[in-house]
């Protein structure tokens, strides 16, 4: 057949991934990276970053480290910037940075719910905005929200108000900023992961009782590997997805069907 | 790099059932294109054979026969007659647009059994032999009329509603024996079956203006979101609805307001 499986490729694109210094974004980075594109990699923690653009490089990628705090107005601006000087343009965001602080609603404090939004939703709106704009005036680019489950049913027993208000707010942000750039070459959508090993959620996976609560809980029987959420991220960020736009993409192992 | 291409699909084989024309059609093409040997099925062995045709001439790999996706007899010795089988994807439906009011009961019946008896077929079959073989990967076709209809459409509606269920039982029922059910639902596509509404200019145009996109899908468009479902690159996805509507339910799209 015609090397028409390249539309599932990233080849000669630029993606700028955030909250890349661990867990899922380190995912991320080395998927796009697999994938034929030049990464952006970007969290609060620069060491971290040095060391997995070093990775992505050795392993035959291109990657560049940019320190960002996605709550600030300044640093995105400065994250877009070094972007473009350094790779020429963005195609692809994958704004991934998110922060959890579960507790009782009834006992969250103001000051925990101001972090999780600002992180959580105002992060992921100033860095769709930054990017977005930038792409609108190339005339193209894909975005790819990192919401959660948590955007679309309540936590239960992990419980989180704010976590879930923010994934709430990433999944209804994206079908909008979708609908105001669908028609200048710009597509949104986002993916909705389920329960993943990963910084945020360490301590629920050294507890047996949560892993057993995650297992009778999933219709597949497990929790997630990182590189599962890999594909549907590429997917999304590639051609293969023209069509797609405005969906948040659940991987959740079943986690939302019953 | 290194690292497995997650997309691929070499060395396996994909069974399109309705994979004459279409968005069938699409979905053989593309998994073609990620390297599976693609059994094409159709009630109409001479447009499954063409598809196929027109698959080896590009260089992949695909056989046809006829197969009537409401014979759950022949649908499960021509499934399990197939090696290395990972996913079947199934598009046949049809749609009689008629005001509720108006509609009569072969109508009715002739929808549903289609689109939802079908769509059981599939699952009891293609479910049965990748329960027992311990993994596989089931594509539904639903549609954007799951979730949004309008005047004419109540019972192809509901038929695509019912199949988003039927899909999301069978990902609870089948998730722990490693068999992976999800639903497509593409918003208006090019396909023959469409083409008459295309030919009407005044229609064609406002379905392409209710999407977010401002355009008509295409079955390649769809056809690579089935391989995707398909393939290793979803592993983790089931029970999903995976919409190719060029934002078609992102929006509220009953007015374009001047910009």
């Amino acid at each position: 057949m015609p090397a028409y499986n390249d539309l599932f490729r990233l080849d000669g694109r630029t993606a700028v991934v955030t909250g890349a210094s661990s867990g899922l974004g380190i995912v991320f980075a080395h998927a796009l990276a697999a994938a034929g594109a030049s990464v952006v990699v970007s969290a609060r923690r620069l060491d971290r970053l040095e060391q997995l653009a070093a990775e992505i490089e050795r392993e035959g990628g291109q990657a560049f480290a940019v320190a960002c705090d996605v709550a600030s107005e300044e640093d995105v601006d400065t994250l877009a910037a070094k972007a473009v000087d350094r790779f020429g343009k963005v195609d692809v965001l994958v704004a991934n940075a998110g922060v959890s602080d579960p507790r009782p609603a009834e006992q969250e404090p103001l000051d925990v719910w101001q972090r999780i939004l600002a992180v959580n939703l105002t992060g992921v709106f100033l860095c769709n905005r930054r990017f977005g704009a930038l792409m609108l005036e190339q005339g193209s680019g894909s975005i790819v929200n990192v919401a959660s489950v948590l955007g679309v049913v309540g936590a239960g027993q992990i419980p989180q108000a704010s976590y879930t208000a923010s994934k709430g707010g990433v999944v209804n942000m994206t079908r909008e900023l979708a609908a105001q750039w669908a028609r200048r070459g710009v597509r949104v959508n986002a993916i909705g992961p389920a329960w993943f090993e990963s910084e945020m959620t360490e301590e629920m996976f050294a507890s047996d009782q949560a892993l057993r609560w995650i297992r009778r809980k999933t219709p597949m029987g497990r929790p997630g590997r990182g590189d599962e959420l890999a594909g549907p991220v590429v997917f999304l960020a590639s051609d293969a997805s023209s069509y797609v736009t405005g969906q948040t993409l659940l991987v959740d192992g079943g986690w939302t069907v019953i | 790099m290194a690292s497995r291409n997650p997309f691929r699909l070499d060395g396996l084989t994909v069974a399109v059932i309705g994979a004459g024309s279409g968005i069938g059609e699409g979905a053989a093409e593309a998994c073609a294109r990620q390297g599976a040997r693609v059994a094409c099925f159709d009630v109409n062995l001479s447009a499954a054979r063409a598809t196929a045709d027109r698959i080896a001439a590009a260089g992949g790999e695909a056989d046809a026969a006829e197969l009537d996706i409401l014979d759950p007899e022949a649908m499960g010795s021509a499934l399990a007659s197939l090696d290395h089988l990972r996913g079947v994807v199934a598009t046949p439906g049809v749609n009689v647009r008629k005001r509720l009011l108006d509609y009569q009961p072969d109508e009715f019946d002739r929808v549903v059994t289609l689109n939802l008896r079908g769509a059981m077929c599939v699952l009891q079959v293609a479910g049965r032999l990748f329960t027992e073989a311990g993994g596989g990967s089931i594509v539904l076709l639903s549609s954007i009329r799951s979730q949004v209809t309008e005047p004419g459409q109540g019972v192809y509606a509901a038929t695509k509603a019912g199949i988003v269920q039927l899909a999301r039982t069978a990902a609870a029922e089948f998730g722990r024996k490693g068999v992976r059910v999800n639903a497509l639902a593409p918003g208006v596509v090019d396909t023959p079956l469409t083409k008459p509404i295309q030919q009407n200019e005044a229609w064609n145009s406002a379905y392409a203006g209710k999407t977010a996109l401002g355009r008509w899908g295409r079955s390649d468009e769809i056809g690579n979101a089935a391989a995707f479902l398909v393939s290793d690159a979803s592993s983790y996805m089931t029970g999903a609805v995976l919409f190719v509507d060029g934002g078609w339910t992102a929006i509220d799209g009953r007015f374009d307001p001047p910009a």
